[in-house]
């Protein structure tokens, strides 16, 4: 099972892997966060994101999840990056999490392109869906559906 | 391939901890299973798909299901949508 990492700002990674307790009803397994404190040298926040990945990484491989490219998680959590086994993805929102958690058993490359596609699908306009029996009003870049 | 109707109870809708009970059920079978509301179709193996359909209480869902186990997993739907995903 693909392990899933959030590196974040302090506390995003935190705040957004309890979400998924709500979904869930319990913190989902090979899943966990670390959060990037201000000021805290990089280099030591590498070698904790190691650890942390070592711990939720069983062999199948795993996502590594960040908040904004370029700042100074994304820096640690790219560090973390293999080729076809461990993947790193900017932009990271709790659809995204979501979407990982319920597709762990395909390739890594395949479940990254998934989280890529679904994560942005899941942006969209949502008050033009007020009546989400109503078709999506042509042109609004509205809500669809999230596949895989 | 079977087509059938129903009706959200539950007082939340289908929320996210029901897309996430309803994916899982829906993952068990090896037939197609998909959900409409309204013109929007989606596969109920899909929790995102799921979750936006962003069904409240009182709407009505089609799902249809086509494969093999089509009738175990028109089944499950059913009762899972029926009895209010295990809520009130």
């Amino acid at each position: 099972m693909i392990g899933i990492m959030v590196v974040s700002h302090e506390p995003l990674g935190t705040a957004l892997i309890h979400c998924t307790r709500h979904i869930y009803g319990q913190l989902p397994m090979q899943l966990a966060a670390l959060d990037v404190i201000p000021d805290e040298d990089p280099e030591a926040a590498v070698g904790a994101a190691h650890e942390l990945l070592a711990r939720i990484n069983d062999g199948s491989g795993a996502i590594v999840l960040t908040d904004v490219f370029g700042a100074t998680p994304s820096r640690v959590a790219m560090r973390l990056a293999v080729p076809g086994r461990v993947r790193v993805l900017a932009g990271v929102n709790l659809p995204m999490l979501v979407k990982a958690i319920a597709n762990r058993k395909m390739p890594v490359d395949d479940l990254c392109q998934l989280l890529v596609d679904s994560a942005r699908s899941a942006i969209c306009v949502a008050d033009t869906r007020a009546d989400a029996d109503a078709d999506a009003v042509p042109g609004q870049d509205s809500c669809t559906d999230a596949q895989g | 391939m079977l087509k059938a109707e129903a009706v959200v109870v539950n007082r939340l809708g289908l929320h996210a901890r029901p897309s996430a009970r309803l994916t899982a059920a829906a993952s068990k079978f090896r037939s197609e299973v998909w959900l409409s509301k309204g013109s929007r179709r989606i596969n109920a193996k899909s929790i995102m798909g799921v979750m936006m359909l962003a069904a409240a209480r009182g709407s009505t869902l089609v799902i249809e299901a086509d494969g093999p186990d089509e009738h175990e997993a028109m089944e499950a739907m059913k009762a899972l949508i029926a009895g209010g995903f295990g809520e009130e």
